[in-house]
């Protein structure tokens, strides 16, 4: 087990932190409808293409997973509290990013408004975004620090190899934050289908570590138990959400969505992060690679040990990873609509 | 903000003025944080947003009580708890002494609400006496969470721009950004021994190096054995190898030899050793301390 990834947590830290975010998932999470009206309400559609540009937005910043999950959770949240007109939506959903980055990240990495506004090119002025701050914050009663999904993936991912500390070593030459980007990148991708939004947080997780874990290793069904333990998530819960998500990522793939990418990445220059493929073990590698590359442009750290190399490829890899879902999503979508 | 009669300003917090105020209605003292909201600024300053939304979360009788986030015209308005001084003042008015209770049941409470905060994933990094309220029935509270941050795992590059330097752990100081709660118990730990002089700060530097050469002069300068890797750090710099020549009895001299041997034990350069908030709470120092108290 890669002591360094555990970075001195322990089994009693990890749990208490679980139930802590589970505590608050009850207090605030509601499962997610969006009514398809005829009148200017979002619809599924449109509250799906927010989910992917806030991703997209994301990766581009550099965030962490995680506020791009608590951005996508917020705009959720607010869709159900108010009903926003589709010309609103983008606003609404470039402000929750911003609350997000603003709560989650550092300073040093939070972008200024106005760059935000540019960058985004979400079409909305810098005082309709601040304007749209203070709306968000009240509606939500300030209550903006909540667990999403890729908070409780982090979480059950640690806690499965805190049990199970030879798993990846046994089953695949993967060592944790290498596996843990793969299955966040699935995560990112999770988050833009409102399908996904009758279950909880929690349960998306389990449900995504669950058809990983399948893949992994014959006696999955024994772990998985035991992970049901520690989130009290229901067996039928789970099964409905596995289902959901197989669905959901497995529509993905038959639209060729892999062929397409490759294809088109010569016609999307807007994306020179995505010239590396990410089908075989090996480009996993350059990914990897890449991502230590990109820190060093970013200045992070100047020299570190190979500890910290392995922590800044896992932050980094995973933003990184966001680009080519995106495009991949989008690519699917596109087939999709087409 | 009709509800609230201002009274006096207070002090200025890290990103806004604090004011004591009445409430109308209920009479009842508080103390108001006023951020002023420009067009052309970030909206609401990141620090206001972490602080609003960190302290909605943390309720405990050693951290300060945000009552209510009031909005108005340009203006963002927290209505804390009212508190009569911070530490800082107490250490001001104490004329050099300070009862060892005192000093204990302070430290005590200090440990508890970093203890809560810890184990509500919450990082304070910026403790020091100036954040540190204390009531009139000698009730400590750690505010000014305008530099918290809430963590998590897999853990983070950090930013190493946090800590007011007198109170910045050594591998800060470093550079370091991948640390987690031992950042606040280095400053726990300084805070302690300030508290055992009477508010004699215990590594007054002028700058980052001035404040390195202070504690290895204490200390001793680590080595590769007591702090593994410590070369590899972002801003790392040799320095002499310093040998302890003061004793801890010169240091604190107020201090019992219990006392001592906490301060010790937080004050430990290599950052998985320092002690816990949760397990200092548990040393003998405080076997005494009134259980009502607890």
């Amino acid at each position: 087990m890669d002591r360094l990834f555990m970075s001195g947590l322990d089994a009693r830290q990890a749990m208490h932190m679980i139930s802590s975010y589970l505590d608050k998932e009850c207090r605030f999470w509601k499962p997610m409808v969006i009514k398809s009206s005829p009148d200017q309400g979002i619809n599924e559609m449109q509250r799906d293409e927010a989910a992917v540009w806030i991703a997209k937005l994301s990766a581009e910043f550099t965030f962490l997973p995680e506020t791009c999950g608590l951005a996508i959770l917020l705009m959720d949240r607010v869709l159900q509290l108010v009903k926003v007109r589709a010309k609103y939506l983008q606003c609404v959903a470039v402000t929750c990013l911003h609350i997000a980055a603003k709560t989650l990240e550092e300073d040093e990495n939070i972008p200024p408004t106005p760059y935000l506004v540019r960058k985004s090119c979400c079409g909305c002025s810098f005082a309709e975004i601040t304007r749209m701050e203070m709306v968000i914050l009240n509606k939500l009663n300030w209550n903006v620090l909540m667990p999403s999904s890729v908070d409780f993936l982090h979480m059950i991912h640690v806690v499965l190899l805190m049990h199970y500390p030879h798993l990846l070593t046994n089953q695949s030459n993967m060592g944790p934050s290498e596996h843990l980007s793969i299955v966040m990148r699935k995560m990112i991708r999770c988050l833009t289908c409102h399908s996904l939004n009758s279950f909880r947080p929690s349960s998306i997780a389990l449900a995504l570590i669950s058809l990983e874990l399948e893949q992994l290793t014959p006696g999955w069904l024994r772990l998985v138990l035991t992970l049901q333990r520690v989130t009290n998530v229901g067996s039928e819960q789970l099964m409905q959400c596995r289902e959901a998500i197989a669905d959901f990522l497995g529509q993905q793939i038959h639209t060729g969505y892999h062929y397409q990418s490759r294809k088109s990445s010569s016609s999307a220059p807007q994306s020179k992060k995505r010239k590396v493929e990410h089908s075989t073990p090996d480009s996993e590698d350059e990914n990897m690679y890449d991502g230590i590359k990109r820190l060093y442009n970013e200045d992070l750290m100047t020299n570190a040990g190979t500890f910290q190399f392995d922590k800044a490829a896992l932050r980094t890899s995973c933003g990184f990873e966001m680009h080519q879902d995106f495009d991949e999503t989008t690519m699917g979508k596109t087939l999709l609509v087409n | 903000m009709q509800k609230y009669e201002k009274l006096e300003k207070i002090g200025e917090g890290t990103y806004g003025t604090v004011f004591k105020a009445k409430n109308r209605e209920t009479l009842e003292i508080v103390a108001l944080k006023r951020v002023r909201l420009d067009d052309d600024d970030e909206g609401v300053p990141s620090s206001a947003l972490r602080e609003i939304c960190l302290l909605k979360e943390l309720k405990h009788k050693n951290v300060v009580r945000l009552h209510d986030v009031v909005h108005s015209e340009r203006k963002l308005t927290l209505v804390f708890e009212y508190c009569d001084q911070d530490l800082k003042k107490y250490f001001d008015a104490c004329n050099g002494e300070i009862d060892p209770d005192v000093v204990k049941s302070f430290m005590c409470q200090l440990l508890r609400g970093i203890a809560f905060c810890h184990s509500n994933n919450v990082l304070h990094r910026d403790l020091k006496p100036q954040n540190l309220l204390i009531n009139k029935n000698g009730e400590l509270k750690l505010g000014d969470f305008g530099l918290a941050r809430a963590f998590g795992f897999p853990v983070r590059f950090y930013s190493a721009e946090v800590v007011t330097l007198w109170y910045r752990p050594p591998d800060v100081l470093f550079g370091a950004k991948m640390y987690s709660t031992s950042i606040d118990m280095w400053s726990a730990g300084c805070i302690f021994a300030e508290l055992a002089n009477a508010g004699r700060p215990l590594f007054p530097g002028n700058d980052d190096d001035d404040q390195l050469k202070r504690i290895f002069k204490l200390l001793g300068t680590p080595t590769e054995e007591t702090w593994p890797n410590m070369a590899l750090l972002p801003n790392y710099r040799p320095f002499p190898m310093y040998h302890v020549s003061t004793t801890w009895q010169q240091v604190v001299p107020k201090l019992n030899s219990k006392g001592r041997d906490l301060l010790q034990k937080l004050l430990v350069c290599f950052p998985p050793n320092r002690l816990s908030a949760e397990d200092s709470l548990q040393h003998p120092y405080f076997s005494d301390v009134n259980p009502s108290m607890k």
